[in-house]
């Protein structure tokens, strides 16, 4: 079973630095959208890594 | 704005009426294929993990908590943005071997019923929470919904009655759809597109809250805006900071509830089967999340502005909103949204949990006895049905024994932490091969007790035992935040007595087993085993005690089917496939403990040989990637793999109990048979003669076998040298070499080399006999003029008549020895082949005495070939007067010709008597004929041949063409085609 090291890194990345990203999104001067402009970003590089997989790679 | 009990339940019965027409026209084809299997609706279905929670509960913790109300969605949607984590390698499993729920997983990656059945009752106990959450938010929004009239009875309806009534509409569908498909194999087209229905209204209705919120209560998005930055209340609202311990443990519930929770579980996998599908949930489903969660924080910011949390809960904002509006659009749509989110999760949990307790508590338990079962589908349908009704009416108990203690997000909170003691082993089982069931059952019970007394007890009963009374005095944080370091704590042990444990107890080799197949790196190398059967069609009689005949006939069959074997498959490796596919598909009906149990007893392994090669082999080539060293290595086999594939010399291997492991592309020039066909299969099942030559050829002592002759068919000689080499492991290696062509052409060379050293022969006799035969003749011619005597006289014609004989033969027997030697100056010209043809045609006709038959020179007259006219003349004379005298008068002779390439093939046929095949090696050879004594010299054919050889060409004979009295010969010429020039060019 293959294994996405990509993955593995941007999970390792996500716990790293949830503690800085959550200091900057919650911040008393922030805009309420920046969470979904955070959340619009993860979704489109989502996509973009999976576009060009195989279709089954189990 | 209130409503009646029966408007109430009117919306009620119109939703979940749609519900029942989406899922019936699904299910009968109504609505199209497309639709129904789409990704779109595979992905809208798994919207079930937004219940009641998702429609509700997080606008409370929106108005709690800020921002903070992000890692609710955050946490389920990190789960599919690292779906190639955890969700591939699970949908790998659950695919292939057809497990439906986190208790078929862990049971079969510990290969224990006893896993089964504690995941399943740790699963009833956490997910009644869950249920009574759903209809609490059912509940509590028909009490709103009709402004508290109906929970003071009004009518004889209470809300709690209404909600009493919903839960069983939701069990009937439930029922008529959940349970339609016993089989974890087919997907409940149904039921997905049901569900995936109830998401697009529950999002519709949720967006169309949203928006009433921003036009209706702020009159637009700038003016909530403006009225948000001049809000301190609000602008204190967002940035309300939950501790980074707590957002880490909401983070952690939310990611592993929303795996383990049996609803979500029961749709990402049982309900799909296709990674690509999982692909497109993976940023898909964040954004349905994204697109859910965008009204929050306006109906929070509504409910702040209006002061709506004063007069109700602010879980229900989008209700008391459409009160407070006095808008029957909005309240409509929020009591919508929480019917299309409750009940959705409320039947696919149920459902799913049905399908645990009926695999994992009653079927191992015996209760149902399977093979004296008529139907057993239809038992299993029925059974899980009831268990249905049973946990849907379980939580409405739940719910009334809660007695509205805790909010929605409470309750989410004690289902989400009771479910998270199973994500140890979920991810223990792709990861980490050295757990064990010990350790797993020691750690999930450990957690759940600490989870028991420190989370259940005191949320639920309000009774707080000694022990943690204790440990909130040590922990840190009140209320919600020690709930979550108790949380924290339960998983913690749970974690630590799973890892000690796993490390300290014994694995069992079955374990083993199952855990490298589990494991990411999966090193499980099959094994060759033995099985108690020489064909397919016994699996039926073996199964029969435990199924019960018509079960065990249609489950054969159903595998047989899928694997595309027939019936009579023999190939022990075709049977060890059908084998695991039958123990995978009874998986996926009974659950992996009792198909286990069940393939055991009944199918048991004889013995065990080395590593099944084919099954290695096949399982290697159907992987896409493979990383690092792995890579390399899978690279270096494709390579080793092709070099012995394209070998030029057969070779195969078999194993020591004669299963044929490899048979490369050169074995399947020379044998014909493909290498689908015998991998897999005893040498002993070879078709002939390659089972005879092989397996004396294995028996024997000898290495090699350097001329070995085979006929594959009539006319078809064949011959191969053999060579053989035993392994460490007992397989034996044979390179099998095709030797065919080298003992033709030393069979040529011997011919070429006779017909030589007849030809020296031929010249010496002839010029020997030659001259005292002219003498004979003269002196002859001379006594039949010289003497009167009428008796000498005739003698003398007798004696002329016998010289032009022997004349003739020595005339041959020259043409015959000069034939050879004109090879080298003969020089070839282009030559008419038609008018070469005829003029044989027209010399043969001149003989009056021979026997009359009928030629037909049927070559094109536009084919030139290279050669010398004469001799070719020779050549047509000799044919046709041999087919002529093969032919009885009614006989026919066909000349043809035709083109390949650059070559001219000529067929001269006959329908003669034929040559037998015994004879048909000699006649080629000189003095070699069939005639009656004196009516053949037996050159004619040998002539034709070192012609023929002279010209560049060659002479093949075939026969018989035909079966009866008249079979009939076709000699087959092949020239160099030629043409005149350009300046003949037509």
């Amino acid at each position: 079973m293959y294994i996405n090291r990509m993955l593995v890194l941007a999970l390792l990345l996500t716990l790293i630095c949830y503690p800085v990203l959550k200091d900057w999104l919650s911040n008393e001067y922030s805009a309420w959208y920046r969470y979904y402009f955070l959340w619009s970003c993860v979704i489109l590089i989502t996509w973009w890594s999976n576009r060009s997989r195989h279709t089954d790679e189990l | 704005m209130s409503f009646s009990a029966a408007q109430v339940l009117l919306l009620v019965a119109l939703f979940l009426a749609g519900l029942f027409a989406v899922a019936t026209l699904a299910d009968r084809g109504l609505i199209s294929r497309r639709i129904s299997h789409h990704p779109a609706t595979y992905i809208l279905s798994l919207g079930i993990f937004a219940g009641g929670m998702a429609s509700n509960g997080v606008i409370e913790l929106a108005h709690r908590y800020g921002y903070n109300f992000f890692v609710y969605y955050a946490g389920f949607s990190l789960l599919f943005v690292f779906s190639g984590l955890l969700l591939l390698p699970l949908l790998r499993l659950s695919r292939v071997y057809q497990l439906a729920s986190l208790a078929d997983l862990l049971t079969f990656r510990f290969r224990s019923a006893r896993v089964g059945a504690a995941v399943t009752v740790a699963m009833a106990i956490a997910l009644m929470p869950m249920l009574a959450l759903q209809i609490q938010a059912l509940g509590d929004s028909i009490q709103i919904l009709s402004n508290g009239t109906l929970a003071n009875g009004n009518g004889g309806v209470t809300h709690r009655s209404a909600a009493l009534a919903t839960c069983l509409v939701m069990t009937v569908f439930a029922m008529l759809f959940g349970a339609r498909n016993i089989s974890a194999q087919e997907r409940n087209a149904g039921l997905v597109t049901a569900m995936a229905f109830a998401s697009l209204v529950k999002l519709a209705a949720m967006l169309g809250l949203g928006l009433i919120a921003v036009f209706a209560v702020f009159g637009g998005l700038p003016e909530m805006q403006q009225w948000l930055e001049n809000s301190a209340e609000a602008q204190a609202l967002l940035v309300q900071h939950l501790p980074v311990e707590n957002a880490h443990a909401f983070l952690l519930l939310f990611f592993a509830g929303g795996l383990c929770m049996p609803h979500v579980f029961h749709m990402l996998f049982a309900e799909n089967t296709e990674s690509r599908d999982l692909r497109g949930a993976s940023w898909s489903v964040p954004l349905y999340l994204m697109l859910l969660s965008l009204p929050v924080l306006p109906l929070a910011w509504a409910g702040l502005r209006l002061e709506l949390g004063d007069s109700g809960r602010l879980e229900y904002a989008g209700l008391l909103l459409g009160q407070y509006l006095d808008s029957p659009l909005a309240s409509i749509l929020a009591f919508l949204a929480t019917l299309a989110a409750a009940s959705a999760a409320t039947v696919v949990a149920t459902l799913a949990l049905a399908n645990m307790c009926v695999n994992h508590l009653i079927l191992p338990s015996r209760l149902l006895n399977l093979s004296q079962d008529s139907d057993i589908y239809r038992h299993l349908r029925w059974l899980r049905r009831a268990l249905i009704a049973v946990l849907i009416i379980g939580g409405y108990f739940s719910y009334l024994g809660l007695d509205g203690r805790q909010n929605l997000m409470g309750l989410a909170y004690l289902a989400f932490s009771g479910t998270l003691h199973f994500i140890p082993g979920l991810i223990a089982t792709p990861y980490w091969p050295a757990a064990n069931r010990s350790g797993f059952l020691a750690g999930l019970w450990s957690g759940l007790a600490v989870w028991f007394v420190a989370v259940l007890l005191p949320v639920t009963s309000g009774y707080t035992p000694e022990l943690a009374q204790l440990l909130s005095a040590i922990l840190p944080g009140s209320g919600n935040n020690a709930w979550a370091f108790a949380s924290m704590l339960a998983l913690s042990v749970n974690v630590t007595v799973f890892i000690v444990v796993s490390l300290l107890a014994p694995t069992s080799e079955e374990e083993r087993v199952a855990a490298e197949v589990c494991s990411m790196d999966d090193l499980n190398r099959p094994v060759r085993q033995l099985l108690p059967m020489d064909n397919a069609g016994e699996f039926v009689d073996l199964l029969r005690p435990a199924l019960g005949e018509r079960t065990a006939q249609a489950e054969v069959q159903r595998a047989l089917d899928e694997l595309q074997f027939t019936g009579d498959e023999a190939r022990p490796y075709a049977l060890r496939r059908l084998r695991r596919r039958i123990e995978a598909n009874l998986s996926g009906l009974l659950g992996p403990a009792v198909a286990h149990n069940i393939i055991e007893r009944c199918i048991p392994i004889q013995a065990s040989g080395n590593e099944d090669i084919t099954m290695i082999e096949r399982f290697l080539d159907t992987q896409v990637q493979f990383t690092g060293l792995a890579a390399d290595l899978d690279s270096l086999r494709r390579r080793y793999r092709e070099t012995l594939d394209t070998l030029p010399v057969g070779l195969c291997s078999m194993g020591a109990d004669g299963e044929m492991l490899m048979w490369n592309r050169c074995m399947v020039d020379i044998t014909g048979v493909t290498a689908a066909d015998v991998l897999g299969s005893r040498v002993e099942t070879l078709v002939e003669p390659w089972r005879k030559l092989l397996t004396e050829f294995r028996a024997s002592e000898s290495d090699t076998l350097l001329r070995a002759e085979i006929n594959t068919g009539e006319n078809n000689q064949r011959w191969v040298s053999l060579h053989k080499s035993l392994t460490a492991e007992g397989d034996t290696m044979l390179l099998v070499e095709d030797i065919t062509d080298f003992e033709r052409m030393e069979e040529e060379l011997l011919h070429n080399e006779r017909l030589a050293s007849i030809g020296r022969l031929s010249a010496g006799v002839a010029h020997e006999i030659g001259n005292p035969v002219t003498a004979i003749a003269c002196l002859a011619q001379n006594l039949e003029y010289a003497e009167d005597c009428e008796e000498i006289g005739t003698t003398a014609q007798d004696i002329l008549r016998q010289t032009a004989r022997v004349s003739r033969i020595v005339d041959s027997l020259v043409n015959f020895s000069h034939a050879g030697s004109q090879s080298e100056n003969l020089e070839l010209k282009p030559c008419n082949l038609a008018d070469c043809v005829d003029e044989a045609i027209h010399l043969l006709s001149l003989d009056r005495e021979a026997p009359p038959v009928q030629y037909e020179n049927r070559c094109d007259r536009e084919v030139v070939v290279l050669a010398d006219s004469q001799l070719l003349l020779q050549v047509f004379v000799n044919l046709l007067g041999n087919a002529r005298d093969a032919c009885n008068s009614e006989g026919l002779v066909q000349v043809r010709s035709y083109e390949s390439g650059e070559r001219v093939l000529i067929d001269v046929e006959d329908n003669g008597h034929g040559i037998p095949t015994a004879l048909q090696s000699q006649v080629f050879e000189p003095f070699f004929t069939t005639k009656d004594p004196g009516a053949g010299t037996g050159l004619g054919l040998a002539l034709v041949y070192s012609i023929m050889d002279d010209l560049g060409g060659s002479v093949h004979l075939t026969s018989p063409l035909q079966t009866g009295p008249n079979p009939g010969t076709r000699f087959t010429l092949e020239l160099g085609s030629a043409s005149y020039g350009e300046v003949f060019a037509v």
